[in-house]
């Protein structure tokens, strides 16, 4: 965790006054700022007393008492970070034979930090993983399937489509689901009936004739985007979009589709520089200013992962919580994105022996898997923080339903999850998605028409292509 | 540190008879300082040597390594994105260092001066320095906000504008707004600085100038800047390579947007190393920062007085 992701999570309360201080001193901050942040998070973090269960904690023997434990280094990106100890602690307290070191890194800094912690060999035996970054760690020689580890034939029929692919390499399976979720269409009916509007939108014009008739009648920014072009996230944002128009980015070859004017690709581009170019639309760096901007009652459209939504109905961190709605993507087909995010086995765990496989294999098991029969870490993710799920029996779980229903219409979750689909991703993909988000902000910034900023990344594709292999 | 009369370093051989003690002394210096060296060998010449070689490679942990020549240094010249980043961040360093010195010199100034609250207006003085870069940075995110940000808020309110400006989103503003939010973070240690070659300057100058009819201008021109050149020169210089370093506070802000707006060599350089995998091009550009902040500082050095930075000088 670095200072900027203590000061967010200190701000959004998600970590007590003693966690703030631990971290603010090892971190180095200034005492002002520490005490600043000591005033401003809760003295428990929301999740805080849930997430670390008194009974779990009382029979979780500390490391020392473990007589010849395997450890693990288990690296993760920094979200909700205390729940993920305490999911530690009572797995540390069913498995004797094993114990936990944790270190977690921005999200927006994650896949570097992963690089250099690979290159560097700094041990690493589980981490968090994600769909763009699997074929590159896997090309390296980082990352190992899980199917080689465990009995994975057991989850594979228990894992929604998308997920499964996006954790798939060569055919292989990779990892067991962290969190799997879709991007989402997401609306303000309060603040759009205000203005005139009383239906989502069905397509993309749709949306451009109500936000421009918004504006007419005094809602300066009816549109919100998230786009930043050092954020992994704002590429896999704008490819729902084009999925939702029926369209792809590559072809099954991995030859770029989106130079042709006529291509879905090319015309959501177009549409988006458009919208900023009218001023009906606005651009904010990261989900959680976007968050704050739909909390203002000045936006009443915009496009995020689902898990956003949790956020934006929930009354304790939300001025107009229960106003936010989910509909289907506007397009032609509605189609979105469907991703995953897994616990992944490196291969510096098998150099190290059975010992130290075998304890990453049922950690990964325990962390996404149902060794016991329930997914246990999958549903505690789903329940207290709204996160999506890759495991099919959890949609039919009471808890997770009853949860869900608190801020999302479940139905149409279920409608809008049954036509996601995961992004066609190779060795390069990753690499090219930098390169990529460049042209994109500067075809939003107007600094180079859409057609220029397209070609330019086309252009990427076919290099990196050239170099590394289909 | 001044060297003591009764210490000395050997920098000849004696004329006569000495020879074996002069190389025991040399020997005996050596060993004391190969720690040091050891030590700036380890973490400096190695990491140097190491990117230099690496900027000549095709190197990714996806791709065999092949000596390439200069090829990554023509690759990221030829870049469309290394020109912008590097335009960009010329025009940063230049308005930041501007902005800084001439604010820190105006701040110094006041400072310098007896005035009520002065006690009270030093220490305040510091406190953005006390503030990590990335808080920085996201605080001035949040008072730019062109929707719920405190400028916004503040401007609306008191009637300055009927309208909502896009500090973040617009290229020019948001420009600006970053080199004002990485000039506040900066001013205090420049103020501090200039604030203690201005103290040093004898009253007794300035007194005898006034007599001379000296104005404001002719006493900064000819008394005030002489006796600070060398401090204001050091301040400049440290301005430059925090300019062409700039990440923290920029990325937090607009993470180098909207479009190129706002993105810097020094981001560019890790992306490509470390999110693109292309670690000949990361070194390469590592190697072509190096180079450039070298000659920035050779030619801001060549403004000090002869002298000005040794040991004996007064």
């Amino acid at each position: 965790m670095d200072e900027r992701e203590l000061y967010q999570e200190a701000l959004a309360g998600r970590l007590s006054r003693r966690e703030v201080l631990r971290r603010g001193l090892a971190l180095g901050m200034a005492y002002p700022t520490i005490a600043i942040l000591l005033a401003a998070c809760g003295a428990q973090a929301p999740g805080g007393s849930a997430a670390a269960p008194g009974a779990s904690q009382a029979g979780a023997p500390p490391a020392s008492v473990k007589p010849n434990a395997t450890q693990l280094d288990f690296v993760v990106w920094s979200y909700s970070v205390e729940t993920i100890q305490a999911n530690i602690k009572e797995w540390e307290a069913q498995d004797q034979a094993a114990t936990v070191t944790l270190s977690d890194y921005p999200w927006n800094a994650y896949h570097e930090t992963m690089v250099q912690r690979f290159t560097s060999n700094t041990p690493t035996d589980v981490l968090y993983n994600g769909g763009d970054w699997l074929p590159e760690f896997a090309k390296a020689g980082w990352v190992v399937p899980i199917e080689d580890k465990l009995d994975f034939a057991k989850y594979r029929d228990q894992i929604v489509g998308y997920a499964l692919a996006d954790m798939t390499y060569n055919g292989k399976a990779y990892g067991l689901p962290y969190y799997a979720d879709i991007v989402s269409f997401i609306w303000n009916p309060t603040v759009a009936k205000k203005y005139g509007v009383d239906r989502a939108p069905d397509t993309w014009e749709d949306l451009a004739g109500m936000a421009t008739s918004m504006q007419g009648k005094g809602l300066d920014k009816p549109v919100i985007w998230e786009f930043a072009q050092t954020l992994p996230t704002s590429l896999e944002t704008f490819t729902a979009m084009v999925m939702s128009r029926g369209g792809e980015l590559f072809d099954e070859a991995y030859d770029p589709i989106f130079e042709d004017p006529s291509s879905p690709g090319f015309q959501h581009l177009e549409f988006m520089a458009d919208s900023v170019k009218k001023g009906y639309a606005v651009i904010s760096p990261h989900e959680t200013d976007v968050a704050k901007a739909m909390n203002t009652g000045q936006n009443a459209f915009t496009v995020l992962y689902n898990y956003n939504l949790a956020a934006l109905n929930n009354k304790g961190t939300s001025p107009l919580a229960g106003q936010f709605e989910l509909a289907m993507m506007p397009g032609k087909t509605h189609e979105t994105l469907g991703f995953a995010k897994f616990y992944n086995m490196t291969q510096m765990a098998v150099d190290r022996g059975d010992d130290a496989t075998k304890a990453a294999a049922r950690f990964i098991e325990s962390f996404g898997g149902a060794p016991t029969g329930e997914y246990t870490v999958a549903k505690r993710w789903a329940v207290e923080k709204g996160l999506g799920f890759g495991q099919l029996p959890l949609f039919d779980d009471a808890d997770v339903q009853k949860s869900f229903a608190t801020w999302v219409d479940v139905a149409k979750l279920k409608e809008q999850e049954k036509i996601a689909r995961a992004k066609r991703q190779t060795v390069w993909t990753g690499i090219w998605g930098e390169k990529m988000r460049v042209q994109l902000g500067k075809a939003l910034a107007g600094e180079v028409s859409v057609a220029d900023a397209l070609k330019g990344a086309a252009d990427e594709a076919r290099a990196l292509k050239t170099q590394y292999g289909a | 540190m001044p060297l003591a009369q009764d210490q000395t370093i050997p920098t000849a051989a004696p004329r006569r008879g000495g020879a074996r003690r002069w190389a025991g002394q040399a020997s005996t210096a050596w060993l004391l300082i190969a720690p040091a060296v050891a030590l700036v060998g380890l973490f400096t010449v190695y990491p140097l040597g190491n990117a230099l070689w690496t900027s000549f490679q095709s190197s990714s942990p996806l791709l065999r390594a092949t000596f390439v020549g200069l090829q990554n240094y023509q690759e990221v010249a030829e870049s469309g994105y290394f020109l912008k980043a590097f335009q960009v961040t010329a025009g940063f360093t230049l308005v930041t260092v501007i902005l800084t010195t001439v604010m820190a010199l105006g701040a110094a100034s006041l400072l310098r001066e007896t005035f009520r609250g002065r006690r009270l207006l030093r220490p305040l003085t510091l406190l953005p320095w006390a503030v990590p870069l990335v808080v920085t940075g996201v605080m001035w995110r949040w008072i730019f906000n062109p929707q719920w940000g405190a400028l916004n808020a503040v401007l609306y309110s008191t009637g300055v504008i009927d309208k909502y400006i896009p500090w973040l989103s617009d290229p020019n503003l948001a420009f600006i707004s970053v080199a004002i939010a990485h000039t506040w973070s900066q001013l205090p240690l420049a103020t501090i600085f200039l604030l203690g070659a201005l103290q040093a300057v004898p009253r007794e100058e300035y007194e005898a100038a006034s007599i001379e009819g000296a104005g404001v201008l002719e006493r900064f021109r000819f008394i005030t800047l002489p006796n600070i050149r060398t401090v204001l020169v050091i301040v400049v210089l440290f301005e430059v390579l925090m300019g062409l370093t700039a990440y923290d506070i920029t990325y937090s802000m607009t993470a180098g947007g909207p479009g190129t707006a706002t993105s810097l060599v020094s981001y560019f350089t890790w992306s490509e190393a470390f999110k693109q995998l292309n670690f000949g091009h990361g070194a390469a550009l590592a190697v072509i920062i190096a180079a450039v902040a070298l000659v920035l500082i050779t030619a801001i050095l060549r403004a000090l007085p002869r002298g000005a930075l040794s040991e004996d000088q007064a």
